[in-house]
């Protein structure tokens, strides 16, 4: 029987306060419900370690967003407006702080990285991140947390090369966007093609630009991809790069809206295949980067599958090698 | 609509007795490949291309003294000597549309925007045209995708639109096209770019409304 490694889970019942308005927001508290009945029901439950974050201060948020953002992220949620950019963020009064608090929680998972002696750790946040760029809300997301937990890295811990994979169905914009001249971090998506999804970024030939050419790698799926086209590109295009990079830490956008039986996306990967991801992750974790590594949820909207996804994901990066 | 709007304004311009070597230089510094070849009064007389140059220069495969030979007289010749003059121009009043069936013609990259006066206001490259067109289909924009339906009926295209406009769902395109599909039919469909992640509600409405999605 496989014997996994302890799970450190950054988790706050403020989460759940992030109110997208109900009716058909597929970005709603259920997700996160989801996720825990999983994980406390299922083979990993004696492993999991619920953490409660910290909300993150302004300094670390500055790093990647600038002031008059913040500002008039802040401004919007306190004013009681319903959505902040686009139709799509629906907002609450509440939606500023939780997201203050996702940011601490993706800080956090950086501190138990470094603390901790080869765990597993995973940041179960709302909102979600990647499609947020310095000044723009988009897609759901306000803060980048993905990227504040990069540059929180560097900065915090002095570890320069970062290695951010991104396997939601969706193409992360905003990251590309933060680090698009940045030589010190790699950014590496599998989504579906931009042509037929949101937000329409993430073709093959936005490769980085200035001193940052070459440090962004986008595999654009069509649609109705299945799993063996994200292992090939796992195999034969991800870890070259990584390989080539050498990074010091790695840094997952964990997504599971590539689910077949998820609509926020036309992908069609199993359930199954979260666990294959997980275990690449993990030996290449291991191998490249002395297991420093965290996951940051960012997609998955069909909340009958994205439970036993993340589930399965874990499983994969937590399983003892 | 134009090539006004994606032209590159002003472009550098040579004379006619500008030597060869020199106007090789030019291009090679700026990074482009097209130069057009003005009178004192700003008029268009020729274009010079880096293709043009580099067939003046002596060929690789000549022996060293043949070689300097021609490098000494390319080194003397005026661009005059090697210009296109049987020239297409586009114009103020030229579209995209215009500037591709041009340059798909006559198999070129670049063509000289000229006002009435014949003066050269600008040069308009292939790359130009793929950036109007990208803009012209939305490409570029950002937290859009798109969203295509089969033109059953004359009112489709209506009905769609409602839809979205009743769920205050931002489109910024729509387009109507003809598609070959297998055995050699055609297929209508009407492509429209959302401004939208949440895909599923539009395409659930779409179909709601009857609409057949492809």
């Amino acid at each position: 029987m496989a014997q996994f490694k302890p799970v450190n889970v950054l988790f706050s019942d403020r989460f759940m306060d992030h109110d997208t308005g109900g009716g058909d927001h597929p970005e709603s508290p259920k997700r996160l419900t989801s996720i825990l009945r999983s994980l406390q029901s299922g083979p990993l439950k004696d492993q999991i370690r619920i953490i409660e974050p910290a909300q993150a201060d302004k300094d670390l948020i500055l790093s990647v967003h600038p002031k008059d953002y913040l500002m008039r992220f802040e401004e919007a949620c306190l004013s009681g407006r319903e959505t902040f950019g686009h139709s799509d963020n629906r907002i609450c009064y509440e939606t500023f702080e939780v997201a203050l608090l996702a940011a601490g929680a993706c800080k956090q998972a950086v501190d138990l990285a470094e603390e901790s002696n080869g765990e597993v750790t995973i940041s179960l946040v709302r909102p979600p991140g990647h499609h947020a760029e310095k000044g723009m809300p988009l897609g759901f997301c306000f803060l980048n947390n993905v990227s504040l937990a990069a540059k929180y890295w560097q900065k915090r811990y002095n570890r320069q090369k970062i290695f951010i994979l991104d396997f939601d169905a969706h193409h992360g914009n905003g990251i590309q966007e933060i680090f698009d001249e940045d030589p010190s971090v790699f950014y590496a998506s599998i989504h579906e093609h931009p042509t037929f999804s949101f937000p329409g970024t993430g073709y093959e030939d936005e490769t980085g630009t200035g001193s940052g050419e070459g440090f962004t790698l986008n595999v654009a799926l069509p649609p109705g991809a299945t799993d063996s086209l994200v292992l090939k590109a796992l195999k034969e295009r991800i870890e070259p790069a990584l390989e080539k990079f050498e990074p010091d830490c790695l840094v997952v956008a964990a997504g599971f809206d590539g689910h077949e039986a998820d609509d926020m996306s036309g992908l069609a990967y199993s359930t199954g295949l979260f666990g294959h991801i997980g275990s690449f992750l993990a030996v290449w974790a291991q191998r490249y980067c002395q297991d420093r590594i965290i996951s940051i949820l960012e997609g998955g909207y069909n909340p009958d599958f994205l439970g036993p996804s993340v589930e399965m994901y874990l499983g994969g990066l937590a399983v003892e090698i | 609509m134009f090539v006004t709007s994606y032209m590159t304004k002003t472009p550098i311009t040579v004379s006619t007795d500008t030597l060869i070597p020199a106007a090789r230089e030019i291009l090679k510094k700026n990074g482009f490949r097209h130069l057009p070849v003005t009178g004192p009064d700003g008029k268009i007389l020729g274009m010079v291309t880096d293709r043009d140059i580099r067939s003046a220069y002596p060929s690789s495969v000549l022996d060293e003294t043949e070689k300097k030979q021609i490098l000494d007289k390319v080194k003397a010749m005026p661009v005059s000597s090697i210009m296109s003059t049987e020239l297409s121009c586009l114009n103020l009043r030229s579209t995209i549309d215009d500037a591709l069936i041009s340059l798909d013609k006559q198999n070129i990259g670049a063509l000289p925007v000229v006002d009435d006066s014949s003066k050269v206001i600008g040069i308009f490259s292939i790359r130009d045209l793929m950036k109007a067109y990208g803009e012209l289909f939305g490409l570029y924009e950002k937290g859009s995708a798109l969203v295509s339906v089969e033109n059953e009926t004359s009112d489709t295209m209506s009905k769609a639109l409602k839809v979205l406009e009743a769920r205050a769902i931002p489109f910024t395109r729509v387009i109507k096209a003809t598609h070959p599909v297998e055995d050699g039919k055609m297929q209508e469909v009407i492509h429209i770019r959302v401004q939208t992640m949440n895909l599923p509600s539009v395409k659930e409405a779409l179909k709601d409304a009857g609409l057949k999605l492809l």
